[in-house]
Parts: structure tokens; sequence; C-alpha cells
């Protein structure tokens, strides 16, 4: 038995030198591709040119700009088509899976990073307000993004610890998520066990409808933030498609956001909502054919904001 | 707990290292507990049914022992009171045997009746879930209570290892059912850890996880795509579908077999073979030697032996077949497609015997050797083909759809179509996993032919230097976590005699 018990001791720390060896290759080229192959995890691979390192770029590129426009994948898909014709506007529109506290950390480096800087301009819709960090998401959008870029200590010692609990504090260590990122075998592997043991966090778990903790948080720290570099800071609403849905949801966290005081701060937000025909919405989130074009945008742009005197001097045509 | 899940690869481990330090004579009550901690994870109800077949098993065996030391002066009455022991025993277990899995089907069927009459009377179906694995722990306690009846076994006076014997976790859920003399004798002596048995044991485990994993899942998803959608599929993809099958049960079952008998070779203790390369028969008489061997053996001893067995006339002897695998087929599943493919076989064995004598002078006739390959190569192909026909009604989702995919592949003329086309690349399994599965069944088919010809596989790793040995258990179990992460974030499939 003793044999046996030492042969086998051997056997497995020979086996998981092996395999921890092949996990690290798995994460480097020109391996990686092949492993995602045999491992059948190819899907799970985000690629050189992941959304987010883009964004945090463009909020890093230097110019002329004095304004600042994130927001959800609607702001992306509004305004991210006259990056090259503003000079004056520093246009990122991303995603909503980065949640507030994304946008929060977008922002900061910003505005870190550029002097002369007058307005901020957060365009997000409701279902933003409800994003939490969540298991499905946060991960892949804030966790890795943001902690191979050195910013996630930026985020609240609160905000930290719940990252810590939901994702693990081992894979919130850098190199660890930074080993995750680079291999697609590991990200499938990490994200399938998030998920079976964590679930997938409930927005609504008390029932009613409410913004989550994180939102409601880091938009009072953007607010914040930005009183402190004396910029003005702008919460803008996405256009809304037309439905019961829609309007319950409005009208829910209208509540929530009072009750939380954030009225206060962003008192026009919800009576500035506009609501369009369903059937302009492709998914029921984002315009689809034939009212997603650039043209149509810039309509849109002119009806939900430039025309009550939010977003001047954004260049809508070259 | 499945034996592919990440909670028996906890469980097992432990339990082993807790066994071999513990001191001898509490070896049996770990195990017993691990048996049922082992049960009671699928419902912890469950311990209270097997409890109930435990008692019945041991107090009819005990009653059986205790009528023998009666009066040695009154024989009759002595008879007749064991018959009575034996008769209550048999009604107890296969009164709760019914209750929980032919009840509902047996209202169904007096429903059915009713209507027929065009009576609207109608039973109301029982709510009640089939707890896994009571056909094989009840046959395996009625088996023994049979064996004190007929005094082949003594009964067993000790209570805990009586109960072992029933709810022996390794083979508990699928068996094999295994008998008296063989577990129940190996339960007496618990054994000291064997270093050579114990490394056997778990090589024959990692062969039964390759057959499962490897073989039989992958091919439920084919299997799985046609079945359940063949309104669909060509002629040809329906017989591909089914051929499959025949492999995809052999897999699931065998390899659930091996990863049994090798845990319980690892804790010292030898179970019955089940499986003898059944595809490889040469007649279906052959195949039930080696198909589900325990249970063929149960029916043979219990069923078809005491029902007079071939020593009687001919047609009394056919009946006998036709009887004992009618229920053999109802046995598998409170269903008459289950009962079909029961039928089905025992109709080819009445056939075969039949035709024995006829066959053997159209082979003289012809000059076919009777020990040539070219036969026995025919004959092996002609029994498989034979087996999967049956197993297409063992699969089908009831007699409606076995008839249904019986009449499309008799009455579709387009054969070929979705064989050549790439239809099975989008049937859910991808291209890599298709030349994986083509390579598990050209490794499957080697390991077979050799083991058929007395090679073992076990045998010659074990007689290599540790390096190559080392080299092949690392390369095996790569192979196998490369499965895993295949097919991570897909619930663990369950083996397919768990309904039983």
């Amino acid at each position: 038995m003793k044999r046996f018990i030492g042969k086998l001791i051997v056997f497995l720390g020979l086996f998981g030198a092996i395999v921890l060896g092949l996990d690290v290759l798995s994460a480097k080229e020109p391996f990686r591709e092949w492993f995602a192959y045999v491992t059948e995890s190819s899907d799970y691979w985000a690629g050189e040119n992941d959304d987010i390192a883009i964004y945090i770029s463009q909020v890093r590129e230097q110019g002329d700009y004095t304004k600042l426009v994130v927001g959800d994948s609607v702001c992306h898909q509004l305004t991210s088509g006259l990056r090259e014709y503003n000079s004056d506007y520093s246009l990122v529109g991303n995603n909503r899976a980065l949640s507030i506290a994304g946008e929060y950390l977008l922002t900061r480096e910003f505005l870190e990073t550029h002097e002369g800087i007058t307005d901020v301009y957060l365009i997000v819709g409701l279902d933003s307000l409800q994003t939490n960090i969540d298991v499905m998401y946060g991960y892949q959008y804030v966790a890795i993004p943001f902690l191979r870029e050195d910013m996630l200590q930026n985020l609240d010692e609160k905000t930290l610890e719940e990252m810590n609990d939901t994702f693990g504090t081992f894979f919130m260590q850098k190199p660890v998520s930074k080993l995750v990122a680079c291999s697609s075998v590991n990200r499938k592997l990490y994200l399938n066990y998030i998920k079976e043991h964590k679930g997938v966090l409930d927005p609504n778990p008390g029932g009613g409808i409410v913004m989550s903790d994180v939102a409601a948080e880091y938009l009072v720290k953007i607010y914040e933030l930005c009183g402190e570099y004396g910029v003005t800071m702008h919460l803008l609403p996405d256009p809304l498609a037309d439905n019961q849905y829609r309007r319950d949801q409005a009208e829910g966290l209208r509540e929530d956001f009072a009750a939380r005081g954030l009225d206060e701060l962003f008192p026009d937000y919800f009576d500035e909502i506009m609501y369009y025909p369903e059937e302009q919405f492709g998914d029921g989130i984002h315009f689809g054919e034939p009212y997603n074009t650039q043209e149509a945008y810039n309509e849109k742009l002119k009806e939900l904001y430039l025309d009550k005197g939010y977003l001047d001097g954004l260049v809508l045509e070259p | 707990m499945l034996f592919n899940s990440f909670s028996f690869l906890v469980f097992f481990p432990i339990v082993l290292g807790i066994y071999f330090i513990i001191p001898k004579k509490v070896k049996q009550l770990w195990l017993l507990i691990a048996s049922y901690y082992f049960y009671m994870n699928w419902n912890a109800i469950y311990a209270i049914l097997i409890l109930g077949i435990t008692v019945i098993g041991y107090v009819s065996g005990i009653l059986l022992d205790r009528a023998d030391a009666g009066a040695a002066s009154d024989q009759a009455a002595v008879q007749r009171k064991r018959k009575f022991y034996m008769a209550i025993a048999a009604i107890l277990s296969l009164g709760i045997l019914f209750t929980f899995k032919y009840l509902n089907f047996a209202i169904e069927n007096i429903n059915r009746l009713f209507a027929m009459t065009g009576s609207s009377f109608a039973v109301t179906a029982v709510d009640i879930v089939l707890p896994v694995g009571i056909s094989f722990y009840t046959f395996q306690a009625l088996g023994y209570v049979i064996d004190v009846y007929r005094r082949d076994v003594a009964a067993e006076k000790n209570f805990l290892r009586y109960a072992l014997f029933v709810s022996f976790f390794p083979q508990l859920v699928a068996g094999p059912i295994e008998r008296s003399r063989n577990l129940l004798s190996q339960l007496k002596e618990p054994t000291k850890f064997d270093y050579d048995t114990a490394k056997n044991g778990l090589l024959l485990m990692l062969w039964g996880y390759f057959e499962k994993m490897w073989v039989a899942d992958r091919l439920a998803i084919l299997v799985d795509a046609v079945y359940n959608d063949y309104g669909n599929y060509s002629a040809g993809m329906i017989v591909l579908a089914t051929m499959l099958f025949s492999i995809q049960i052999y897999c699931d079952f065998g390899g659930y077999s091996h990863i049994a008998i090798g845990a319980a070779q690892v804790l010292g203790i030898r179970l019955m073979d089940n499986f003898r390369q059944p595809y490889l028969a040469t007649n279906i008489k052959d195949f039930w030697n080696r198909w589900h061997i325990s249970l063929s053996t149960w029916f043979r001893d219990y069923v078809y032996f005491p029902l007079g067995g071939s020593r009687c006339s001919k047609p009394k002897a056919y009946r006998n077949l036709m009887i004992t695998f009618l229920v053999s087929g109802l046995w598998h599943g409170a269903s008459w497609h289950y009962v079909v493919w029961g039928g089905l076989n025992g109709f080819y064995q009445v056939i075969g015997r039949m035709t024995k004598q006829a066959r053997e002078k159209m082979r003289a006739a012809l000059h076919i050797r009777e020990d040539g390959m070219p036969l026995r190569i025919f004959q092996t192909i002609v029994t498989f083909l034979l087996a999967s026909f049956a197993w297409l009604f063992f699969r089908a989702d009831g007699l409606g759809n076995a008839c249904g995919m019986l009449r499309l592949t008799l009455t579709n003329g387009v054969w070929l179509r979705q064989l050549s086309d790439g239809t099975i690349f989008m049937m859910g399994l991808s291209r890599l996993g298709i030349y994986q599965l083509i390579f598990s069944l050209i490794v499957l088919l080697v390991v077979d032919i050799c083991h058929e010809r007395g090679v073992s596989f076990r045998r010659w790793i074990a007689a290599r230097p540790i390096a190559v040995r080392w080299g092949i258990y690392m390369i095996t179990l790569l192979a196998f976590l490369v499965l895993v992460i295949q097919n991570y974030g897909r619930p663990a499939a369950e083996f397919i005699y768990f309904q039983f």
C-alpha cells in the first residue's frame, strides 16, 4: 500500500506538471490555435482585437479632445461611425457588459490622460442601469481587460471584494487572468465553471424593477470624478422601443432612481427618454434595417440630443 | 452519483483510502455506509426501499434455514413451509418491483382495454418515480433467496454482511447482478491491499471510462439526432444510426460494468464478467452467452431452467425460450417495445434451433468449413445485423415510433442520401469529434479481437518497463482530459441501463 501510494503521488505530481505546462502553452503562440481546435474551445477565443482593449486604447488616444462620450452598445451603434469626423469628441460607445463600473474606469482613464476636458456624456439605456458585474460577462468584460491594463484597482474596495467573491481571488490575479484571457481552453473551463457554480445573478432578486447597486454606486462616482476635474457630466438615455415592457421598466426604475437620490444629480434622465416604434429595432434594443444607417442614426442623434442642446458641436458628416 | 462525475472521482479514493487503513472488523460497516451514501445521492428516500428489499431477503433466508432445522421426520411439512417462505419472499420483492416499475404500465393497458370495449371507466395513474437500480438489486436479493431455497448456499446470518451484498456500491445501480455464491463469500473475508490487483482494477476502470466517454457518449449524439427526428432522415441513416446504437449500448453498459468490476477489484473483490465481446458472436445464442451475462444467466437459472429449459419436447423448449426472453424484455422496461425486443431475441433463438440441422447440412453440401474464417466473419456480421434490428425496437421511443422507422426504412427508396453528403457532420458532433469517434471504434474493435484471442492489453502494459507504462498512462489520461474539456459545459451523460 505504501509503495502504491508513493508511486501514485510521484505519478500524479509528474502528470500535474505536464498538464500545467500544457496549460501555459495553450496561452502562447503558435500553440494557442491548435489547443483551441483539439479541445473544441475555438468559440471562446476573443481574439487579439477584443473589444474592451480597443475601448481602453480609444480613451487613451491623444488629440484635441475636450469631450468624452461613453455608453452602451446603442451609444456605440449611434456614434462609432462618427469618430473620424470629430476631433473635439472622443466617441467611445462600448458595451453594457462593462457595467457602469467599467464606464467609470474608462472615464477615469480619459480624464487622467487628457487636459482641458469640459464634458462627459454617459449614454445608457435602462438595461444598463440594472446591469451588475455578473458571472456571465463580468469576468470577460470587466475583470480581464481592466486587470491587464492595471485599471481595476481604481474600483472601490467593496466592488473589488464582491468581484473576488464572484470570480475567486485566485482568478483576480493579473497573471492568472492573463492565462485565462490568452487561452481558449482556460476561458472555456473557467467561464463554464463559474456559470455552473455561481449561476446567473437575478437582476431583480426582490421581484421588483430595481437598479443594480453597481450602477447606482458608479453613477455617483462618475459624477464626483467629473466634479474633481471640473467637468460637467451628462447622463443621457438611449432611444427605446415603444412597448409595455419598456414603459413599465422606465416607471419602475424611475422610482428606484429617485429613492436612491440619483434624481438630484440627474433630474432629466427619465423625462428625456424617447420611444420609437418597435419595428425600428432589430432585436428590441438596437436599430435594425432599414433604420441602421448612419443617416438614420444622425436623425436620431438630432432628435434625441442635439436639438435639446446636448452634444453641442458633434459633427455628423464629413 | 454517476461514475463519470467529479463527485465519484472524489468519493471513490476516499472510500478506498479509509477502507484499507481501518481495522478489519469495521471494513464491512464502512463499505455499507459508503454504499448507502452512494445510493442516497440519487434520493435519500431510496435508502428505505433498498433496506426493505434487504430485510425481506435476509428474513426469508433465515426462515428458510430454520424451516430446514425443523422436524426431520415431516419432510413434506418442511417443504411446504419452505415453499411458503419462498413464495412470500418472491411476492414481496417482485411486488415492490411491480409497484415502482410496472404499476402505471399495467394501469395504462387496463385503461386501454376498457377503452377498446367502449367503456369510459379508467384507473388513475399513480405519481411514482422509478428508483434507480431497483431491477438490479431486487433480482440480486431474490436470487439469493432462491439459492437458499435450493440449498445451494447457506443463509447469511450476519445482517450487515447481507445488507452489503445487496447494496455494494460498484454494482448497485446497474449490475453485474451478483450471485451470493460469489459475492457473499468474498465479503466474509475482507481483503488486504494488493498492488497488482489494484493496478489492474484501475486499468479496467480506465477502459470502462474509454468505452463510456469516448465511444458511447459520442455515438449517443448521432443516434439521438436520428431517433429523435427520424422523419427527416433517409433509410440509410436510420440503418446506420441503429447499428451505431448497437455499439453505443454495448459501450455504455459494458463501460459501466468495467468501471464497476474495476472499482470492486481495487477493493479486492472479484465481480463476475458481464460482457465478453458480444459482437464477435457467431449466432444469437452465442451473443446471449456474451451479453449482460449476469442477467442472462440469472434468467437461465431462475426462469428458463425451472420452466424445463430444453430438457423437454421441442415445442416446450421453444415456449420456455420465448417466455424467458419476453420476461427479459419486460425487465428492461415497462413498455411494449421492450417486450418486442425481448421477443425478437427469443424468436431468433427458436429459429436458430429449428434451422440448425438444415444449416449444417447446407454448409456440408457447399463444403464450407465450420471453423473457417470466411464463415466466421459472415456469421459475425449476420449476428450483428440481427441484434441491431432488435435494438431498433429497444431504442425507439415506443412501439409506434419503432414501426414508423421500420416502415420508412422499408418503403423509402433513398438509402445513400445523407450518408455521403456530409450530413453526419451536421448532427451535433464536430468534424474532429467524428474523426475521434472513428479512431475510438477502431481501438474498440482491435481490443475486442485481442481479448477474443486471449491477448490482454493490461497484461501487455504491465510487462513493459515503468517509463513505457507511465508514458501510456499519461497519454491516456491526457486524452481523457481533452475529452472532458471538449464536453465541458454539457451535462454528464447518464448510463442507459440506469433507467432499468
